[in-house]
């Protein structure tokens, strides 16, 4: 496993998410801090991503900005043709509607809702029929059949975050973004929530990119992308928790961004 | 703790500013209420002591008028300096066939003791002189310098007592407060003359003196009084003070009156104080356990929830006090502006009484609302600080809730329908027994009510919400299930206007059943809805001339008009005899199309007798006119007293005049225009031709009177209603900020997923829609039915109930409630908007 430029994706088709030039300055003056210093990465369609850094590297403000939930400083982010960059807010809503899915730390299912409703909520606000087989699948693949009927408070972490994953999933959206998905779960919900991610890209042809600090976790991703300091420090692909780890660490012990192989 | 409660409430002050508004609305009302009392107080005060001009004492007899003696005593007393007794007297002024009632006074024997003022001209000087109100003058069409005759009262068969005076001046209107003010002032000696021509003595009740100093005024009172024998004497100050304390009764009825509606103003604020604790405490559930896990006790906790109840509430009340006083104080810069005669003070006066009540109920209200939050606050267990904070279990409600609620709807309900229906069945002309059965009954009933509000409120949400469900799209899916997520609070927000919206529809179904009953009992009495009358002279029914006759045929909106012709004749029957008889008569056909319907005039041969003869039905009854005599039956069904058929009244013979018309409409006419039509052209023609004015009566006049008391008194309550109406509105805003900081999260995870901003909004909106109209619509329900009862409870010995539904104020009722929602919506959404989506991914 190598550990590349992520700006140099190679001979592989269109890139799902692409940001160049990507920067985010939080205050003015003397008080700026840049969370984003100039981010260029593309995300190919169909993978499983995970971005990884210590905390204040910047991932969380990187996947914002990757989804149209923040506005940039400068720079571009383009979902497959559009550029999120220059679309108003409505614009971005509809963008996030109909081409986005979001799994969250904290579920944030609705809790007023079974869980069939809170899958179906993405339908309902585009007011497009639902695709049965479609959701069927998602159901069976999630194994939430017997769980349909249920509100999120009678739900375990690991159920709620699967119905979770049933709603960023139920549109068919280009990409999903799942920031730290398994931030609030036991490991073996978590092992669970991440193979059904994994599975969902794999089986279900899907594109997730997910923000985790959690090398195991980042290990179920076909590709990690390491950020430092606002800036893309490198990639491993294919990893593995013990090379997501040695990556870290060398982001620790070196000062520049690691360019060169790591063994693995 | 003290820090505590300082740094929370510098945190969450916006949190507080619904709660905060609510009270200081309510405040400012007791406030105002108060303040108002205390401005008629000191202006009627200021009206009496004017009375009395410069006088220092006032002079009455123990028992009755004071005599000559007393007088001369009064006036020989080494302390007096001048003493002028009040002559005041009754009579009427005439001029141009214009007449008028006037209160009278005579002018006072020193300049320094006289009262009156003029406006232009001056006081009477002679005998042969009057000076009058400015209103008085222009009803008779006078002015300065013009001959009127004033008249003493007479009875009927004498020629009154008349003089011819000329107008010298005119006097300021008394207006207001009506205090002995006279609308005439003529010299003594005209006075003298005028109470000696009635017979009457000329002795006043009253003196007004004048000391030689009056710097020892209550000793100079002391030794007059033990001087004359049989004389009251007091200061100036003391006898406007007995007045004006007199007068206050009717006041303090007054200002209880509007208080009571500042106490349903301030209930209603509660319920927004108590829904804003409820939210703070749950809130801070994680902040509260971890003090009670670093040592603070139950009561530290709960003190410190109390504790800045009453920081709110005292600022809030403060706040409310200084609306109050403004509000006072601008009445007083606008009533001068009115150019009423009503000696109204420039300044507010402060009494303690209207800074202390509005700051200690405000303050009250506000601790009192706070105490079952602060209660549930020392609930929170200390562990709760180790959790992850989840959503709030809403706690079921309790058996004794229930028990409690049904016991008032069904103990009060009974005591209030039992009375309903007794008022109904028993025909008693006092029902006060019943009302205030009635009124205890619905108390009991509406509190049992509330308190089981929440069984029912949130089912008729949830309802309601099946209409956003089915129309609103995932907005209104959203906002449907956001409405009963805590049916506890909404329940207490939907209250509060359900209050407001309740009473509203209640007095309103009130007026409208008061006003359909005295339609019904018009439209038994009157068979026409104007009808114009001729006086009646000493001989009976007067004749109405033709020219009167043209003019009411040419007004505008008449369309027909029906004479009744009248005979003075003898009626007698089974031995009774009934001399100077008025006999009527209408024609049958004209008759029947001026009448509203339903009119049964005699048939040929009968004759409808009035109550009074005490005739049995079919009995035979003769009329005497001159030398015909005619023998007719007595039909108990028929309409008039003493009427009969034409044909009939044509064998009298005799010569018939006009005494009245029956007016008929033309369609579409206001009847009340017609009236005031009608009156102006008869009151025109009788100056001008110098015939008496023909009166002007009916259904239509009678109810233009009634109506008006009625829509001005239902404007005053609901005037009155409107504060607890908007502190209710403020209600259902705050719930909405309330629940939107709570749901922030939500909101960030519906935008994220692709709600959008107007969505939001419109979410927020229809939530608010649902809350309000749940509240209003109850409400309506409920006010019509204790509507009912009420008017059934006041109406039903006066006879001719007939209960109504005001369907205009209904519907407005639901449109304010619609538009309130919408409104009590837009801050909240303001902030939910503001909630970028990012902050979904936020871990709290």
């Amino acid at each position: 496993m190598t550990l590349n430029d992520a700006s140099s994706p190679g001979a592989t088709p269109a890139p799902a998410v692409r940001a160049r030039g990507l920067k985010k300055v939080y205050g003015e003056g003397a008080a700026a801090v840049h969370a984003l210093a100039g981010v260029d990465v593309d995300f190919q369609a169909g993978a499983f991503t995970a971005i990884m850094g210590p905390s204040g590297s910047g991932k969380s403000t990187l996947m914002h900005l990757l989804a149209g939930l923040d506005s940039a400083t400068s720079g571009t982010v383009h979902l497959g043709e559009t550029a999120l960059t220059s679309l108003g807010d409505d614009a971005l809503t509809l963008l996030r509607r109909e081409r986005i899915g979001f799994v969250f730390q904290s579920f944030n299912l609705l809790p007023m809702f079974t869980a069939e409703q809170n899958i179906l909520l993405p339908l309902e606000l585009a007011g497009a029929k639902v695709d049965r087989e479609w959701f069927d699948q998602l159901v069976d693949t999630l194994a939430l059949r017997e769980r349909l009927s249920h509100r999120p408070g009678e739900l375990s972490g690991g159920q709620q975050q699967r119905v979770a994953i049933a709603r960023a999933l139920i549109a068919r959206p280009e990409v999903v973004f799942a920031d730290e998905p398994t931030g609030n779960l036991d490991s073996r919900s978590g092992a669970e929530v991440l193979s059904f991610l994994r599975r969902s890209v794999r089986e279900l042809g899907r594109t997730v990119i997910m923000v985790t600090h959690d090398p195991t976790a980042a290990a179920y991703a076909d590709r990690v992308v390491l950020i430092a300091d606002g800036r893309i420090a490198g990639t491993i692909e294919d990893p593995t928790p013990e090379s997501v780890l040695a990556g870290l660490d060398a982001l620790r012990t070196l000062e520049s961004p690691v360019t060169q192989a790591v063994a693995g | 703790m003290r820090g505590f409660v300082l740094s929370q409430l510098r945190r969450g002050g916006g949190r507080l500013l619904a709660a905060g508004i609510a009270i200081a609305l309510g405040s400012a009302f007791v406030a105002a209420a108060l303040l108002g009392s205390q401005i008629v107080r000191t202006t009627a005060y200021n009206a009496v002591s004017a009375s009395y001009a410069n006088a220092d004492l006032v002079v009455s007899g123990e028992e009755g008028p004071l005599s000559e003696e007393q007088l001369a005593s009064v006036a020989d007393a080494p302390e007096v300096e001048v003493v002028s007794p009040v002559v005041q007297l009754a009579f009427e002024v005439e001029h141009q066939g214009r007449a008028d009632y006037a209160w009278g006074a005579a002018r006072m024997s020193d300049p320094r003791l006289e009262s009156a003022v003029t406006t232009s001209g001056s006081l009477p000087a002679s005998d042969a002189e009057i000076a009058l109100a400015g209103d008085t003058a222009k009803r008779l069409g006078l002015q300065v310098g013009d001959e009127l005759s004033i008249a003493n009262f007479a009875s009927f068969d004498e020629e009154p007592a008349r003089w011819t005076v000329t107008l010298t001046g005119l006097l300021v209107d008394p207006a207001g407060f009506n205090f002995d003010s006279p609308v005439a002032i003529v010299t003594d000696s005209l006075a003298t003359q005028m109470l000696e021509a009635r017979g009457e003595p000329a002795l006043p009740w009253r003196a007004l003196v004048l000391l030689e100093d009056d710097s020892g005024l209550e000793a100079s009172r002391d030794t007059l009084a033990e001087a004359i024998p049989g004389v009251d004497v007091q200061t100036v100050e003391e006898l406007a003070h007995e007045t004006v304390t007199a007068f206050s009764g009717q006041t303090d009825v007054l200002t209880g009156f509007v208080l009571t509606f500042a106490g349903i103003s301030l209930v209603v604020a509660s319920i927004v104080i108590a829904n804003t604790f409820q939210v703070l405490v749950a809130q801070r559930a994680q902040t509260l356990a971890l003090l009670r896990c670093v040592g603070a006790t139950r009561r530290q906790v709960r003190g410190s929830v109390l504790l800045e109840a009453s920081i709110v509430g005292l600022v809030a009340s403060a706040v409310g006090l200084a609306i109050g006083v403004l509000l006072a104080q601008s009445a007083l810069w606008i009533v001068p502006t009115l150019e009423l005669a009503v000696p109204v003070p420039s300044v507010i006066e402060l009494t303690p009484a209207a800074v202390i009540w509005p700051i200690a109920a405000g303050t009250l209200v506000t601790v009192l609302a706070a105490l079952a939050p602060a209660r549930v606050a020392t609930r929170v267990a200390p562990l709760a600080a180790l959790r992850p904070l989840e959503l709030q279990p809403v706690r079921g409600s309790s058996k004794v809730r229930l028990v409690l609620a049904l016991l008032g709807v069904v103990v009060g309900g009974g005591i209030l329908a039992a009375a309903t229906f007794a008022a109904l069945a028993t025909d008693v002309s006092d029902p006060s027994l019943f009302v205030l059965a009635g009124i205890f009954g619905g108390a009991v009933s509406i509190t049992g009510v509330l308190i089981g509000a929440v069984y029912f409120v949130p089912g008729a949400a949830r309802w309601l919400g099946l209409l956003a469900h089915r129309f609103g799209g995932v907005p209104g899916k959203v906002a449907a299930a956001n409405s009963v997520r805590n049916p506890r609070r909404t329940t207490a927000t939907a209250s509060a206007l359900l209050i407001g919206a309740g009473l509203v529809t209640m007095m309103s179904t009130g007026a409208a059943t008061a006003r359909d009953s005295l339609d019904s009992l018009l439209d038994e009495n009157f068979p026409v809805d104007i009808a114009v009358n001729a006086p009646w002279d000493m001989n009976g029914p007067g004749e109405l001339t033709d020219a009167q006759l043209a003019a009411v045929e040419s007004t505008e909106g008449v369309a027909r008009v029906a004479p009744v012709l009248t005979l003075m004749g003898t009626a007698s029957t089974g031995g009774d005899t009934w001399s100077d008889s008025a006999i009527y008569t209408i024609d049958e056909e004209a008759a029947q199309e001026v009448a509203r319907g339903g009119l049964t005039l005699p048939s040929p041969g009968t004759i409808a007798a009035p109550q009074w003869m005490d005739v049995p039905d079919g009995q035979t009854i003769s009329l005497t006119v001159g030398s015909s005599t005619i023998e007719l039956e007595h039909d108990a069904e028929a309409f008039g007293q003493l009427w009969l058929a034409s044909q009939d009244f044509e064998r009298l013979g005799g010569s018939p005049v006009t005494s009245s018309l029956w007016i008929g409409l033309e369609p579409g006419a206001n009847p009340e225009d017609v009236v005031s039509s009608l009156r102006d052209t008869l009151t025109d023609l009788s100056s001008s031709a110098g015939v008496p004015i023909a009166q002007v009566e009916g259904a239509a006049v009678e109810r233009a009177g009634y109506q008006e008391v009625i829509d001005t008194m239902l404007a005053i309550v609901i005037g009155l209603l409107g504060v607890a109406v908007i502190i209710a509105i403020v209600g259902v805003a705050n719930t909405l900020s309330l629940s939107v900081i709570e749901r922030r999260r939500e909101s960030a995870t519906l935008r994220a997923i692709g709600l959008k901003r107007g969505q939001l909004r419109g979410m927020l909106a229809i939530e608010g829609v649902i809350i309000a109209v749940v509240g209003a619509a109850l409400g309506a329900v409920l006010g019509l039915v204790y509507g009912w009862a009420g008017s059934t409870l006041l109406l039903a010995s006066s006879g001719g109930l007939r209960l109504a539904v005001p369907w205009r104020d209904l519907a407005i009722i639901l449109v304010v409630a619609l538009a309130a929602g919408l409104l009590a919506s837009v801050l909240p959404s303001r902030t939910a908007t503001r909630t970028p989506p990012v902050a979904a991914l936020a871990v709290d």
